[in-house]
């Protein structure tokens, strides 16, 4: 009751409250460009982040985040065009309810849906964060060290399709987050004399290169027409609930899985999304209506997709590791402000966790209430061309990158990662992968020099240490139903 | 151009060459890393000094080991299922293809040479002309050269510097043509604009 009132006092203030309406706001409206990723805005805002307070710049990211995934649900029913990447499902059943006169009652549908996967995400955050916080205390150095690695399998296999270009990838952002100087023996790594690398490849100007640069030049390579006309028909903006009282189980089953799928890092969103409509499908009495506009498959792409949004943040906040690349931003955001993430946070920064839940709670709220009541002119948003957008970005690009430290090379800098990321996407390669490598390359590799110098080199720490025993098993587990899957896959093809 | 290229090939190569050609620039892309890996790992010894008397695991050359190995082993096991292919392939129908491959990409090259510009001119005429000029380019260059998008230009470069420079007071170096300028003109200018 304490922390609850300690958190309360966090989240009252004004910079806390703006920080929340701003970052759904922003981030609803994001989601309803269609090509406008949330992933470039985040970028953008990150060094803005540095300089609020550590919640209210937490904040205005996750808002951003996870009121994109609000958002995107708007051109994927009414123009069959995701407005983010993880609302392709939500086109199969949401555009054909448009199409047949229920383009109200869908998004209305998308909205509910949302907002409860939202509302069981935070609700699992709360009461899953202080006992796994416990679980944490425990841990030392080897342990950290086989989650960091656990957490680059996970998101190099979560890339089922390009694991290869994944493993490359990460291999890259290992490389690119181990140069500058070496602290421990005072030495130049890949730096070629440069004194501009000494601190190393900076993180701000990399993400905003590889997200919001790479996504302007692919915006403005467009030819043709690049901006849609849309009308909404159909039934009131509310008729969404009763829907999805008469899919409860659906509704359970879909927020469940994306919590538990938010947990495992790199596996996010898609995987969520997909197992939930799967088994939606396959539990459903009318199986074959499913992509030919079946509520019960919009709510279970809605639901599982949202309820990600704060459970994917356990991780990062009990062990310090990031399951994606938001939370690789997040993390520079505690750095920062010097919030260590880990079990000493929830001791030593109650009133900031507590606020955290509370500022969750209010986002979905805010979200939720912005849709609902201003969707009718944020259609309208799906009327800017996609090269203006493009044009823009690039502006807000330099921003982001030269805000941090004030300098033209940080743009460079960016500049030179957005043609990178432009290759990557014309090449259909992850670029997370690398964001990834260059968060949790240093952590894996600072607790394995750690571990190892406890154990002068003796390798087998790993296996006497119970919880790193498990987590390496874990790991080699992963990998080898991974190959096997594939083997089968390959099998059964040929 | 697609067919301008196949027409390069058809005279020099096997179907088969057509085939994977079309479908190099997914292994040219893996080609490059591993040449860029192999690079930067043959430079590994002069590029980061060897401490005598520590573990393997101490050494500050683990971390890019670990990375450009990754990089190296897996690019090679990418393009080694048709390395042999790719080789023979003539020099002429690659520098033909590489040519192709820029001309697709020549909205990236123009917009980061404009982009590099932009950066530039910054400290020259200021952040507010230099982010219009920008973007009613490039809005101009990718075909929306009408009155109203000029005035979409002018409208997103004044809510830029309403929310950057007014708002959050973006701090920016002086800038030279606002220097010309009378003294509390020009520190205004310099503040806000």
């Amino acid at each position: 009751m304490e922390n609850l009132l300690l958190g309360i006092n966090e989240v009252a203030t004004l910079s806390v409250l703006m920080a929340i309406v701003i970052g759904a706001l922003v981030g609803v409206t994001i989601g309803s460009i269609p090509g406008l990723e949330p992933a470039g805005v985040i970028a953008i805002l990150l060094p803005l982040s540095f300089s609020m307070e550590p919640l209210a710049g937490v904040m205005l990211l996750v808002g951003v985040y996870g009121g994109a995934w609000y958002g995107g649900a708007i051109p994927a029913i009414l123009m069959n065009t995701p407005g983010t990447p993880v609302a392709v499902l939500t086109t199969y059943d949401g555009y054909p309810m448009a199409q047949r006169g229920e383009g109200k009652k869908a998004l209305s549908i998308a909205y509910t849906s949302s907002f409860v996967g939202g509302i069981i995400s935070v609700t699992s955050l709360v009461l899953l964060a202080p006992v796994l916080a416990k679980v944490a205390a425990k841990f030392g150095s080897p342990e950290f060290a086989m989650l960091a690695l656990l957490g680059m399998i996970f998101v190099v296999l979560a890339h089922r399709k390009h694991v290869g270009a994944a493993i490359i990838m990460l291999g890259f952002g290992i490389f690119l987050g181990s140069l500058g100087l070496d602290r421990s023996f005072n030495t130049n790594v890949y730096t070629f004399d440069q004194a501009w690398l000494l601190g190393g490849i900076p993180l701000v100007p990399a993400v905003i290169g590889l997200f919001a640069i790479s996504q302007a030049f692919v915006l403005l390579s467009v030819r043709g027409k690049d901006s849609f006309e849309t009308k909404l028909k159909g039934d009131g903006y509310f008729s969404g609930m009763v829907e999805l009282l008469k899919h409860k189980v659906t509704v359970i089953r879909s927020a469940l899985l994306g919590v538990f799928m938010g947990l495992l890092p790199g596996v996010g969103e898609f995987g969520s999304q997909f197992f939930s409509y799967t088994l939606a499908q396959k539990f459903s009495k009318d199986p074959d209506s499913f992509g030919k506009g079946n509520p019960a498959g919009l709510i279970a792409s809605e639901t599982s997709n949202n309820a990600v949004t704060s459970s994917v943040m356990v991780p990062l906040l009990v062990f310090g590791i990031p399951a994606d690349a938001l939370m690789a931003m997040l993390l520079s955001v505690f750095m920062v402000h010097n919030y260590v993430p880990g079990p000493t946070l929830f001791a030593e920064r109650p009133e900031f966790i507590s606020g955290l839940y509370i500022s969750l709670f209010l986002m979905n709220i805010v979200a939720f209430v912005y849709l609902t009541f201003a969707t009718r002119w944020m259609v309208g948003l799906t009327k800017i061309s996609g090269r203006f957008i493009g044009a823009v970005i690039l502006v807000l690009g330099f921003v982001g990158s030269y805000s941090q430290n004030y300098q033209v090379s940080d743009a460079l800098i960016a500049l030179f990662f957005g043609g990178i990321g432009y290759i990557l996407r014309k090449n259909d390669i992850p670029a997370i992968p690398i964001v990834l490598g260059m968060v949790l390359g240093p952590v894996f590799l600072t607790r394995l020099k750690q571990s190892m110098g406890i154990a002068n080199g003796d390798l087998m720490l790993f296996l006497e240490r119970p919880i790193s025993l498990i987590l390496l098993s874990i790991t080699l587990l992963t990998i080898v139903v991974f190959i096997i899957g594939k083997m089968r896959h390959r099998f059964s093809t040929s | 151009m697609i067919s301008k290229r196949i027409n390069l090939v058809r005279h020099v190569s096997s179907h088969e060459t057509q085939l994977l050609l079309r479908s190099s620039a997914h292994y040219s892309f893996y080609i490059l890393v591993f040449l860029v890996s192999l690079g930067f790992l043959i430079l590994l010894p002069d590029q980061v000094e060897y401490m005598d008397g520590e573990g393997w695991y101490l050494q500050p050359a683990l971390g890019p080991a670990i990375g450009l190995g990754t990089m190296l082993i897996f690019s090679f096991a990418y393009i080694s299922r048709v390395l042999f292919k790719v080789l023979r392939i003539p020099l002429s129908v690659w520098l033909e293809y590489i040519i192709d491959i820029v001309s697709q990409s020549r909205v990236p090259i123009l917009t980061s040479g404009l982009f590099y510009l932009y950066l530039h001119t910054v400290g020259v005429i200021g952040f507010f002309f230099s982010t219009f000029l920008f973007i009613s380019t490039l809005v101009f260059l990718t075909r929306l050269g009408s009155r109203f998008w000029l005035a979409m230009s002018f409208l997103a470069s004044v809510l830029i510097i309403l929310v950057f420079r007014v708002g959050i007071g973006l701090w920016m170096d002086d800038v030279w043509l606002y220097d010309q300028l009378p003294s509390a003109l020009s520190e205004f200018c310099n503040m806000y604009l």
